[in-house]
């Protein structure tokens, strides 16, 4: 008999950081994927908004698509800066205001 | 590096500074540590005739989030491609964010994935642009 594990795709949750409102600027970003590397990764990206700030919000993805988000997210307008990535949202959550290093 | 925080300046200060410095340029023709290039395709012939061995060419994200799609498409070309001519000619290739404000900086792990995205290693590039880097410095070394 050949069973079927379902594995739970990974994700990778990242905080970011916006002037304007979280769901535009979440849908910048979903609009920015599809326009680079076609609709068909950006539904697979799976781009999903988990909490959002007046400033900062967090975002989730699926792990093998990250890159294409944060080019994504690099490239859209208005802009977005990217203060923090985790595995876990508990571990992105705990780093607080731990901004990743910007250059 | 001692210092986090290096100075651009457009001409070389006339008296002697206590602060790291680079002297960038848009100008293609004038001597500079950094020359930004916009499009690379158009000052590509020019850059082959006066381009100074060890010279730092930079390009910006910054334009890059206005542009369409397409045009976004023929910006990572021009990345690989200035990347290419920067392998050829011993210059350094630079990406920077080109920020004018808090929210248009951009971390770490963005800037690798867009040199990733355009075909580059961005552990080689960090690690090349850093030894350019203290290099350039020691050059323009001046204590007041």
């Amino acid at each position: 008999m050949c069973l079927m594990l379902k594995r739970r795709s990974k994700r990778r949750y990242v905080s970011i950081k916006h002037s304007g409102q979280s769901s535009d600027s979440v849908n910048a970003i979903i609009k920015r994927c599809s326009e680079l590397f076609g609709s068909i990764a950006a539904e697979r990206a799976a781009i999903r908004l988990v909490q959002q700030g007046e400033n900062e919000s967090i975002i989730k993805c699926r792990l093998e698509h990250i890159e294409n988000v944060l080019v994504a997210i690099t490239l859209i307008d208005p802009p977005v800066v990217t203060t923090g990535m985790s595995g876990t949202i508990k571990q992105l959550r705990s780093r607080g205001s731990n901004v990743v290093a910007a250059k | 590096m001692r210092e986090a925080v290096i100075y651009r300046l457009r001409t070389t200060p006339s008296r002697a500074v206590n602060y790291p410095y680079l002297i960038v340029s848009e100008n293609i023709t004038q001597p500079a540590d950094v020359l930004m290039i916009r499009d690379f395709n158009k000052v590509k012939e020019q850059l082959k005739k006066n381009i100074k061995r060890g010279t730092g060419l930079e390009l910006t994200v910054n334009p890059a989030r206005m542009m369409d799609g397409r045009s976004v498409g023929k910006w990572f070309n021009n990345l690989s491609d200035l990347y290419a001519f920067c392998h050829s000619s011993r210059c350094q290739f630079i990406l920077s964010s080109g920020a004018r404000s808090e929210y248009e900086m951009i971390s770490g792990p963005c800037l690798d994935a867009i040199l990733k995205t355009g075909g580059i290693d961005p552990q080689s590039h960090w690690h090349n642009m850093g030894e350019w880097l203290e290099e350039r410095l020691l050059r323009n070394v001046s204590h007041a």
